[in-house]
């Protein structure tokens, strides 16, 4: 059986890279001679004018979130807007209280309580995302989106075999036999480079390490064919052994699964050694949008991303440069100004006028900064 | 998590064979009974311990042990069955009031509240006071007065379960609530309500004695445990024995289902 997500566009004849690209099918979880076109076929099949329109998995427009406290009204996102193309990586990073997590979560109904606005569009393969149908959010979470929890020992439930685990996401999405299921467990394991899958189904989490329940729980968040995986802060709890693996698997996910991920970390090395395109995050706003080539030669514009990548660790006598100050709290980064600027080291007068609209500064280059407003 | 049979200890042991001889000898009372409990014998009454009555014989002539016999599994069956309904009330509605939480728990949260405000006895006898007395409006009043303690527990650890990642890995993974609280959170209920449950039979068993004995539960000709003490309180100077045997025939069961519910309360929370 193969399961398919609902793609807007004409199915070619399965197994080709084109089909594969364009249906986001490389999903087909039980043909085993499935052929797994590398990005660069997959690139060329869509053609170039397809990535940044509306071929994307995933395309948020100006997406607000809001938390009503009280007679308040706090803004905690304010319009993002992020796409992710066919079998894309993207980064989303920035620091805790910056939004990235109520970000992703208010696009798949999981923002806890009633207090929360979200307004803007989404659109998941091109189906618009309703924010606050809770029933379609759950319908589709697992099934057309795949979200890789945070921490892969508190995930499972100690009285439950890693396979009740498979069948329960299966059974709360589709109707089919246990051994279906079975198979496509076994296959979405053995995808992970998982040896023995049937032993590992049959065992208990306890009986397993902390790589492979990690492996098992992306395998159960890819078994359904998502065409988009979601990992928030992957690695934040494991140790760095596992987290270079971690970081290994989910590399390895694009090839061996084929769907896009969108990987939410405060861990800018981490998370540059992953993704294709980066978002940097900061009080409420993506700052900038850059290509990963780019950060690396150099070309981020945006002073808080620049000290971001100058404050990574290195390997040198010299003291590592931090950001002076803190970031703003919620409350103070209401309106529509730049967050940064209390910290910024190149603000100008103007900037307190600045109403954070983002500049084009190349391709696939965005920045929410003056000083690259000259540069578009 | 279960421990074997052979590991207990002796206690327990002592305790499982009464409990397992008295319900054996409930269970089959209309074949050992000497005698039949509700036939009045007005020839025979008070009758001392004999060979015939071997617990003697009540006001009414009725054999004593044909009369306990069939009270125990009065008294504990309808015990058994209140702290069945009492558990699986409490624990469906505390579970869902924490998994659900905003007004649902706060509605629950604001009747348990109340009703624990009330002390139970009272409680119970408000209920009956409407209802009338009799064996299914007993029922019914133990019940809305108890099912509170057990929503109690079971909202504090479904609140509990409801943090732990698996908890919140189903909910990424699209599992419905029904599934997230049938999969997860009632097998995280299970050793803590086994314990309540062994624990609260008996204290539901005494207590229900003890309004039957006052006249607001099961009504006489039956023979229930309460009734015979209430019936032998009144010739206890004289009589003794009318009232030592059916309340020995309550203590022993309850007594062991407490040091049962007891071991096992410690021995779980020493697993954990």
């Amino acid at each position: 059986m193969t399961l398919r997500p609902s793609y807007p566009y004409p199915i070619g004849e399965t197994g080709s890279p084109e089909a594969a690209a364009l249906t986001g099918q490389p999903l087909a979880l039980t043909g085993a001679t499935m052929v797994v076109p590398t990005l660069e076929e997959a690139e060329e099949a869509i053609g170039p004018e397809l990535r940044p329109g509306q071929g994307n998995v995933l395309s948020v427009k100006a997406l607000s979130v809001d938390l009503l406290e009280r007679s308040d009204r706090l803004t905690v996102v304010r319009e993002a807007s992020l796409e992710i193309g066919p079998r894309e990586i993207v980064g989303l990073i920035g620091e805790s209280g910056g939004g990235k997590s109520v970000f992703w979560r208010s696009l798949f109904g999981l923002l806890r309580g009633a207090n929360w606005r979200v307004a803007g569009e989404a659109f998941l393969m091109g189906k618009p995302l309703n924010f606050t149908d809770e029933e379609a959010s759950r319908k589709s979470r697992g099934r057309e989106v795949g979200i890789v929890p945070q921490d892969p020992m508190g995930s499972f439930d100690p009285v439950r075999t890693i396979w009740n685990h498979f069948l329960e996401t299966a059974q709360a999405h589709v109707d089919i036999p246990a051994q279906e299921i079975r198979a496509m467990a076994e296959d979405s394991l053995a995808k992970l480079y998982v040896d023995n899958p049937g032993r590992i189904l049959d065992s208990y989490p306890f009986q397993c390490s902390g790589g492979t329940l990690q492996r098992a729980m992306v395998a159960i968040s890819a078994m359904l064919g998502p065409a988009l995986l979601i990992a928030d802060e992957p690695t934040t709890s494991v140790d760095v052994t596992v987290r270079l693996e971690v970081l290994s698997l989910l590399k390895s996910l694009r090839e061996r699964i084929g769907t896009s991920l969108l990987l939410i970390s405060h861990d800018l090395k981490a998370v540059m050694s992953v993704a294709d395109e980066l978002n940097v995050m900061y009080g409420g706003y993506i700052v900038e949008r850059i290509k990963t080539g780019d950060l690396v030669a150099g070309k981020a514009q945006h002073p808080y991303a620049k000290k971001l990548i100058k404050a990574r660790p290195r390997f040198s006598r010299e003291r590592l440069e931090s950001i002076p100050g803190a970031p703003p709290s919620l409350r103070e980064r209401q309106g529509e100004r730049c967050p940064f600027l209390p910290r910024c080291d190149q603000s100008r007068p103007s900037c307190s006028d600045y109403a954070m609209e983002a500049f084009r500064v190349g391709q696939g280059h965005f920045v929410r900064c003056l000083l690259a407003k000259g540069e578009a | 998590m279960i421990p074997k049979l052979r590991a207990l200890p002796v206690r327990i042991h002592i305790c499982l064979g009464v409990l397992l001889a008295m319900a054996l000898a409930s269970l089959l009372a209309g074949v050992i009974a000497p005698h039949d409990p509700v036939t009045i014998d007005i020839k025979n009454t008070l009758a001392p311990m004999s060979w015939d009555y071997p617990f003697g014989t009540d006001q009414l002539g009725r054999c004593l042990l044909s009369r306990c016999l069939y009270a125990i599994r009065l008294t504990f069956g309808v015990a058994l069955l209140i702290a069945l309904l009492t558990i699986a009330v409490g624990s469906a509605i505390g579970v869902t009031a924490a998994y659900l939480g905003g007004l649902a728990d706060q509605i629950v949260r604001i009747v348990s509240d109340a009703s624990l405000s009330i002390p139970s006895m009272i409680f119970v006898i408000l209920i009956v006071g409407f209802l009338g007395p009799g064996t299914e409006n007993i029922i019914l009043a133990i019940l809305l007065a108890q099912w509170v303690w057990y929503a109690r527990v079971a909202r504090g650890l479904a609140l509990r379960i409801t943090s732990y990642g698996y908890v919140r890995a189903a909910k990424l993974s699209g599992t419905g609530p029904v599934g997230i609280i049938v999969w997860h959170i009632f097998p995280g209920l299970v050793t803590q309500m086994v314990t309540q449950f062994t624990l609260l039979i008996g204290s539901t068993a005494l207590s229900l004695a003890g309004f039957s004995f006052l006249g607001l539960g099961v009504q006489p000709p039956s023979a229930e445990l309460g009734l015979m003490i209430s019936d032998g309180c009144e010739l206890i100077q004289t009589h003794a024995w009318m009232m030592f045997w059916p309340s020995l025939t309550l203590i022993i069961p309850v007594a062991c289902l407490n040091v049962i519910g007891d071991y096992f309360s410690d021995y779980w929370r020493s697993k954990q």
